[in-house]
């Protein structure tokens, strides 16, 4: 999952890159790279998940 | 501003620089004081000297571009190494040189207490050469700015950069010993002088103007006194929120939560000083030093990262916000704000991690277990910062 999330957040950046300079209408611009912006998010939450410390055995 | 004006503003900014590092020093445990100075001292000479050989070559120069939908995009800079082109700009030097310094100190913020000295210089040492210069490229002469972004202060490329590699770290090195029990659950450890925050604090503003008032080449001298005031009023309002919130939320105002509430309101002024109204300055401020608040919570009990002395949630969320509110109350256009933060989290991020894991792989980030219960004073300087603690505990003893 660490993976993924390291890959989600280049791949929304790409999305939201690419809005800004190839789409031409702004509200097209706005939605695709707020799209972006979540999908980099949602990465980052993956992420941050797997760095959560593991509990102690006996505890689980 | 002429160069010449704006020099006496930029020598200012080394007294953020110690500031950062007082309050830093104040936020962690006396057992390891001399040891958090020491390392930011070698941070910043690592950075300066790294930052001159190879950054601000990639950070400085015409650039090198890539022609992509009809037009050329800077992607890297071209300027000569150990900085053999710095006749054209000696001040854009200088001012990088504290900046990147700056930088590495957040980042040593977000390792306190569990990180080796020889690896808080190898770490700088990458964030000197690649991660900083690069993005300083494009948010002031790459494609960030072709694209209309503005981080006239350093929001971006010192801030949030740093709050992003404090981050970074924090993750690889893993909370300290005894931060969390074995259900989870965050325990107080809390700093050793309330003097030295508060005073690091004082000492940071002064040093700020060097950021907002005198980093702006084409800035009027009336411009730069509108950076001045709004950054004391952004810092005011902060600290005030800070105060407030804690007062509120834990019954009592909480030193060191309202020293980061004024950090954080300065860190939102590197972002939007000169382009704002006054109370403009005063609500981003306060909604800043509001927000830190929750914002150091949520890092520690909701993503359990161990950041000793909140560098996550001062620069990287103070200066996210600095950012944006920069497009609701200034001049920046919304899309290619969001587009500068997007850089950061979805491409500087994953590199910091990424160059950070590698490195740690050859130089171990981490002190021993038992390094870390003796304190990293005693075991990586053989000598602590109090020594006459012990004398008077004895002193006690004999009473």
């Amino acid at each position: 999952m660490k993976l993924a999330g390291f890959l989600l957040m280049p791949a929304g950046f790409f999305i939201a890159v690419s809005a800004v300079v190839l789409l031409h209408t702004p509200p097209a611009q706005t939605v695709f790279c707020l799209a972006g912006f979540a999908i980099e998010i949602a990465g980052f939450v993956f992420v941050a998940r797997e760095h959560l410390p593991k509990r102690s055995a006996h505890h689980q | 501003m002429t160069p010449e004006s704006r020099l006496p503003l930029i020598l200012l900014i080394p007294l953020a620089l110690a500031g950062l590092t007082i309050l830093n020093a104040g936020l962690t445990r006396s057992r390891s004081t001399a040891h958090i100075l020491l390392a930011s001292l070698c941070a910043f000479c690592v950075a300066v000297l790294v930052c001159t050989a190879i950054g601000f070559s990639l950070a400085s120069g015409s650039g090198h571009a890539i022609h992509l939908a009809g037009r050329d995009w800077n992607l890297i800079g071209n300027g000569r190494l150990f900085a053999l082109s710095i006749d054209s700009q000696p001040l854009t030097l200088l001012l990088q040189l504290f900046s990147v310094g700056f930088a590495s100190l957040i980042s040593v913020a977000g390792g306190a207490e569990r990180w080796r000295i020889a690896a808080v210089c190898a770490s700088t040492a990458l964030l000197a050469a690649i991660i900083y210069p690069l993005f300083l490229f494009w948010a002031q002469f790459g494609w960030l700015n072709q694209l209309g972004f503005i981080d006239g202060g350093g929001a971006a490329s010192i801030q949030i950069l740093g709050g992003a590699n404090a981050l970074c770290i924090a993750w690889i090195l893993g909370p300290r010993h005894g931060k969390f029990t074995p259900e989870g659950i965050p325990t107080a450890m809390p700093g050793h002088s309330a003097a030295f925050v508060l005073f690091g604090c004082l000492l940071a503003l002064v040093g700020w103007f060097g950021w907002t008032a005198g980093s702006s080449a084409n800035g009027t001298a009336a411009v730069s006194v509108l950076a001045a005031i709004n950054t004391v009023l952004a810092a005011a309002a902060a600290a005030i929120a800070a105060f407030v919130g804690t007062r509120v939320r834990f019954g009592k105002p909480d030193a060191s939560l309202t020293a980061n509430g004024w950090v954080a309101g300065l860190v939102t002024m590197s972002a939007a000083a000169p382009y704002v109204k006054p109370a403009a300055a005063i609500l981003i401020g306060f909604v800043a030093g509001g927000a830190i608040v929750f914002a150091i919570e949520i890092i520690e009990l909701r993503m359990k990262v161990d950041d000793p002395t909140g560098a996550i949630s001062v620069h990287a969320v103070a200066g996210i916000w600095g950012i944006m509110a920069l497009s609701i109350f200034g001049n920046a256009a919304f899309l290619p704000q969001l587009l500068g933060v997007a850089t950061l989290i979805g491409i500087v991020l994953p590199v910091s991690y990424g160059l950070n894991l590698l490195m740690n792989r050859f130089v171990p980030y981490r002190v021993s277990p038992s390094g870390e219960r003796q304190g990293l004073d005693l075991f990586e300087l053989g000598a602590g910062a109090y020594p006459e603690f012990v004398i008077q505990r004895e002193d006690l003893m004999r009473r």
